[in-house]
């Protein structure tokens, strides 16, 4: 079965497409039906996302500092409920905060920016007849985390971050098949042996810059999401920037050489260079750093505080489920190039 | 590896040509300029003006060398010991230059926009100098023997000294607001971390690619 590796990869994929789309998130509170707040009756109804209003006892309402508004409660179905309350005449601050909580879900909070009506805003406000707001601890739940700023996006992690193992993957190869080629001595056909590991580090190189690109494309993406923006000033990103860059090079190096002993040769060497720069880059000095990317002072990934293992299910079968395609990538071009090379000896 | 050192002593015009790149472009940026007042400026401009300084001695240094002038010595010595004077001749180089550099932007600028930085800056300077010394002779060394010009060494440099720059600039931002060891040390650290590692696999790799 030498093909093992390219149904392993289409079933793996196939799993992960569909999981880690369909696959549902933690409880989380989505959305209100109010723009604007005002000063005595409020009805608010709130849309939950995965969560259980209807199951385990539910409180609603907004919460200003450790004050709390909530009233009446009227549970429509597990995702929908809604609450009737007064708000008095002034407040402190707009800074309200809509929650919901109930044993299941744990606490679900949603910010939103809200008009306040005729409700005067003063900071003087007397609060001390106010209620106040106890917080209910989380029940684990199995699902995808639902975690602040990332919420859906979450599912992109089984994409972005498997692009990236999978570029280490190439270029790991592509680094061992280098070594090869200049481990190789003075014999009869050395120029033949060095051809070879220098046609399949070249094309790993090539695949693996087709990963780093869509990885940096699904990080941009993802980035413009959660970040607000397309591109950020982070140490992991600039590291990726100069990894691309790098290995960019290598492709302006081959270029320039004519000679295909030597520019194997050179191409060889500065492979080695550019992979161990891209460990201290991607892996080591993001780690001293601080910056918006997960994994700063520590692994350079989600931790196990917020990768937990629904999402690991589906994760590790992406990882290598893209690092069978890689191959598999790979594995084409080689045979294309070793067929082209094959139709222009004939030719001549 | 001492002769390499007076031979490449003996090329004045390299010498001139860096002072006079260095003289014009801090120039430039008094000219544009005038005055500055935030050490991120500062920092950015002098390290700008090393790093392109150093992209000149390099390119200078390898043009020389296609005239052959040096071809015995080549055939003498081990590539290691070649690029290891090479590499320790031109950080000299730039750790000059750059102090060359900086008496240059207190002439025009004024003493005072060094006013707060300690005696870390020259840590910067001479660390730095080594690292962009270092890696650069490697990467030079290289486009050199893989079409004989230098012209390919940018191509090659500009990704691969990033992260020297990065933490170059941000270090010398920190020493210029007046930082001590607890602020500048890790940049001087992954500085260290990244010339040592381009200095050992340069050693391992430079006899590879040296032959023909």
């Amino acid at each position: 079965m030498k093909h093992w590796y390219k149904i392993l990869g289409s079933i793996l994929l196939l799993y992960v497409a569909i999981f880690s789309l369909l696959h549902p998130l933690k409880p989380s509170l989505v959305q209100v039906d109010v723009s604007a707040l005002h000063a005595g009756y409020n009805r608010i109804a709130f849309t939950g996302y995965y969560t259980h209003f209807n199951e385990s006892k539910t409180e609603a309402g907004i919460t200003l500092g450790n004050h709390f508004f909530t009233g009446d409660i009227q549970v429509e179905d597990n995702n929908h409920l809604a609450v009737t309350f007064d708000l008095p005449d002034s407040l402190p601050s707009t800074a309200v905060v809509f929650r919901v909580h109930n044993e299941q879900d744990g606490e679900l909070a949603l910010v939103q920016a809200m008009g306040m009506g005729d409700i005067v805003i003063d900071t003087t406000t007397d609060t001390t007849n106010f209620g106040t707001y106890a917080r209910m601890e989380a029940k684990s739940a199995f699902g995808f985390p639902d975690l602040p700023i990332i919420y859906e996006t979450i599912r992109n992690l089984n994409w972005h971050v498997p692009m990236w193992f999978t570029m280490f993957f190439l270029m790991i190869v592509s680094f061992v098949n280098s070594l090869k080629l200049l481990r190789v001595r003075n014999s009869e056909n050395h120029l033949e042996d060095m051809l070879k590991f220098d046609i399949r580090s070249t094309l790993l190189n090539e695949v693996g810059l087709v990963f780093c690109i869509l990885g940096l494309i699904t990080g941009s993406l993802w980035a413009r999401y959660t970040w607000g923006d397309w591109w950020t000033k982070d140490p992991q990103l600039n590291g990726a920037l100069v990894v691309f860059l790098v290995y960019a090079g290598y492709f302006v190096l081959r270029a320039s050489v004519e000679d295909a002993d030597k520019r194997a040769r050179i191409s060889a060497v500065f492979n080695l260079f550019a992979f161990v720069l891209m460990f201290v880059l991607l892996m080591i000095m993001p780690r001293f750093a601080s910056g918006l990317h997960p994994g700063k002072g520590g692994n350079p990934a989600f931790s196990q505080y917020d990768l937990d293992s629904s999402l690991r299910t589906v994760f590790y079968p992406a990882v290598a489920g893209w690092i069978c395609l890689g191959y598999w990538m790979y594995n084409v071009r080689l045979r294309a190039k070793l067929l082209k090379e094959e139709l222009k000896s004939m030719e001549n | 590896m001492h002769k390499e050192f007076q031979l490449d002593m003996r090329k004045k015009q390299v010498l001139f040509g860096i002072l006079l790149f260095v003289l014009s472009s801090v120039y430039v940026c008094y000219l544009s300029l005038e005055r500055i007042d935030s050490a991120k400026t500062l920092s950015a401009l002098f390290w700008l003006v090393g790093l392109f300084g150093a992209f000149h001695a390099m390119t200078k240094s390898f043009s020389q060398e296609e005239q052959g002038s040096h071809f015995l010595l080549y055939t003498l010595a081990s590539p290691r010991s070649i690029w290891l004077a090479k590499g320790i001749y031109y950080s000299l180089l730039l750790v000059f230059l750059n102090l060359l550099s900086s008496a240059l932007f207190t002439l025009f600028f004024g003493a005072e926009i060094w006013e707060k930085a300690g005696g870390w800056l020259f840590a910067f300077i001479i660390f730095g100098s080594f690292g962009l010394g270092t890696a650069l002779t490697f990467l030079s060394a290289m486009a050199f023997k893989a079409n004989g010009s230098s012209g390919l060494n940018t191509v090659l440099g500009f990704p691969i000294l990033m992260p020297f720059m990065q933490s170059l600039s941000m270090g010398t931002q920190e020493v210029l607001n007046g930082g001590d060891w607890g602020s500048v040390g890790l940049y001087l650290i992954i500085l260290l971390g990244l010339t040592l590692l381009s200095a050992v696999l340069a050693l391992f790799l430079v006899p590879f690619f040296w032959k023909g």
